[in-house]
């Protein structure tokens, strides 16, 4: 289509259709998720296959660069880049000419719909793929069958080797083990972090945790200030009312069931809570419906319950709200002058499951919400304890991860990484989430 | 013609699907943008694959598949059953409830011996 002309029926459909986004979340972007998901114009895709308007969140370390452009290229034609940065948005990043940029104070949801819109109508001309086009594994031609290398399992066809065997976890039958490398901007899991996994079957055989890489002095973009964050930030310097610090906890939490939901395919749920959490309510009433909802074996009950478990010996070095889940009441706020006068008593569970983790993020978000409507001006003093909404998690997060998951089927690994919200963890102690 | 109007229906599908899938192949034919080398890698997350996907894979359910296959084959006896039960009267209707029964036996054991679950 050219420029000028009218769009065709089809594209006329499609501008007037939910917009299909796929969300390329950099670091310092937790809440860039909730955001696009809570929107009803927009449907945030698992893969940038189906997506026509790729959004860039937050910032982009230089070690991601390449991976940010694979992503874009992986989308289909036509395509349209959005970057949604915390810093002043100037021209287009570098390597990304086409793309339109939006601030902080910028409409991202209208950004979306603009760029859909042009994309479509041919207003503007579909994004160029951004790599080389050249085969990282070329057909070789090797061996009696030009298959690469020789023998049956042995050989690299088209330069790539074929999966080799390993240990049976289950039942001793030795089979081929397939290692993947999945990230960083695989969308169920927290934004640049990469695991190596590697699969027999739909099991997780072995683990290796890439910690996400850190601001390098380059990188595209730059890190959102996050409403959820910055109270928790703010609180080592100025007094901070406690029932902001509450409401922002309520967010945090309601920003992450609303990604858990979406893991578990409850997508009408996930909008409601993500919209929730742009606007947290006054009234916890319906979380409270939301919560028995969800506790119904055919809906969260069965699917979370056993998977995941963290014992209370090692949910210590977790912290936060996965040690309460475990049965630990580890909490700041115990101690805090300002929360003794609202009677506050930490909430725990017992099974340290992933259920027992919704559950018990579900429950603080009721209580936050309580707290904060009873708080009144109640002033949390510099250099008091603040609690985070998001556990600290351990130094050597990689080998309890791996632990973790070793053994589980996929999609229970999924939400296992989920269910410990290491996204939230990263926004309330990286310098990336401290931009203001 | 008469017996080829009985499959007319059937006819037209099948026409009309291998069209779609012509018009298909024709559309993307015509593209002057064939995908580039990144393009066509399978996504996973950003990062390109290091190994092929092309593996064995174990079937754990083959114990459920085989439990079917022997319930699917009792069938067949079944229906010659079916033919002959009403000349045969209340006697068949006891033989075939002692068969089922048995079948059923034989369900409870692999129950309990778990081969029922998905593992």
């Amino acid at each position: 289509m050219t420029a000028g002309s009218r769009p065709g029926v089809l594209a006329r459909a499609a501008i007037r259709a939910e917009v299909p986004v796929f969300l390329a979340r950099g670091l310092g972007a937790a809440d860039a998720e909730a955001r696009l998901r809570g929107s009803s114009r927009l449907v945030v895709l698992d893969s940038p296959r189906a997506a026509t308007v790729l959004v860039v969140a937050g910032y982009i370390p230089t070690a991601l660069a390449e991976p940010l452009a694979r992503v874009h290229d992986q989308m289909a034609n036509p395509r349209a880049t959005v970057w949604w940065t915390g810093g002043p948005t100037g021209d287009a990043p570098a390597g990304w000419p086409q793309a339109t940029m939006v601030g902080p104070g910028g409409d991202i949801e209208a950004a979306v719909v603009a760029a859909h819109r042009d994309v479509l109508s041919g207003a503007r001309p579909s994004e160029a793929p951004l790599l080389v086009d050249v085969d990282p594994a070329p057909w070789r031609g090797l061996g009696p069958y030009g298959h690469g290398g020789t023998g049956m399992t042995g050989g690299v066809p088209y330069g790539r080797p074929m999966a080799g065997r390993g240990d049976d976890l289950r039942d001793g039958l030795t089979l081929d083990v397939v290692p993947l490398r999945i990230g960083p901007f695989f969308p169920h899991l927290p934004a640049g972090i990469v695991i190596e996994v590697t699969f027999a079957g739909d099991v997780v055989h072995h683990v290796t945790y890439v910690a996400p890489p850190g601001s390098d002095g380059g990188g595209l973009g730059a890190a959102r200030a996050d409403d959820a964050a910055v109270p928790f930030l703010a609180a080592a310097e100025r007094p901070v009312p406690v029932a902001e610090i509450e409401r922002a906890r309520a967010r945090n939490h309601l920003r992450w069931l609303a990604r858990l939901l979406h893991l578990y395919g409850l997508d009408a749920l996930a909008r409601r809570v993500a919209k929730a959490a742009s606007s947290v309510p006054r009234d916890p009433g319906d979380l409270v419906a939301l919560a028995r909802r969800l506790e119904r074996p055919w809906v969260l009950g069965r699917a979370t319950r056993g998977i995941g478990v963290i014992t209370a010996d090692d949910a210590a070095v977790w912290g936060g709200p996965v040690a309460r889940a475990a049965g630990l009441p580890a909490d700041a706020r115990t101690g805090a002058p300002a929360y003794a006068a609202l009677d506050f008593e930490p909430i725990v569970h017992a099974d340290g499951d992933n259920r027992d983790r919704w559950r018990q993020r579900l429950a603080e978000t009721v209580q936050a919400i309580e707290l904060a409507s009873r708080a009144g001006t109640a002033v949390l003093a510099p250099g008091e304890p603040v609690e985070p909404p998001a556990s600290p998690g351990p130094a050597d997060v990689g080998e309890r991860l791996a632990a973790l998951l070793v053994g589980a089927e996929w999609g229970d690994a999924l939400a296992t990484v989920a269910s410990l919200d290491l996204d939230g963890r990263s926004a309330v102690t990286t310098p990336v989430g401290t931009v203001r | 013609m008469v017996a080829l109007g009985a499959f007319s229906v059937v006819l037209a599908i099948l026409g009309a699907s291998t069209a779609l899938v012509l018009a298909g192949q024709w559309v993307a034919a015509r593209s002057d943008q064939p995908p580039t080398a990144p393009e066509r890698v399978p996504f996973a997350g950003g990062l390109p694959p290091d190994v092929h996907a092309w593996n064995r894979f174990h079937a754990r359910y083959y114990v459920m598949a085989l439990l079917f296959l022997t319930f699917d084959m009792e069938m067949v006896y079944m229906f010659p059953w079916a033919v002959v039960f009403r000349s045969e009267g209340v006697i068949a209707i006891g033989e075939i409830f002692v068969f089922i029964s048995i079948l059923a036996l034989g369900i409870l054991y692999a129950w309990r011996e778990r081969s029922l679950g998905w593992s």
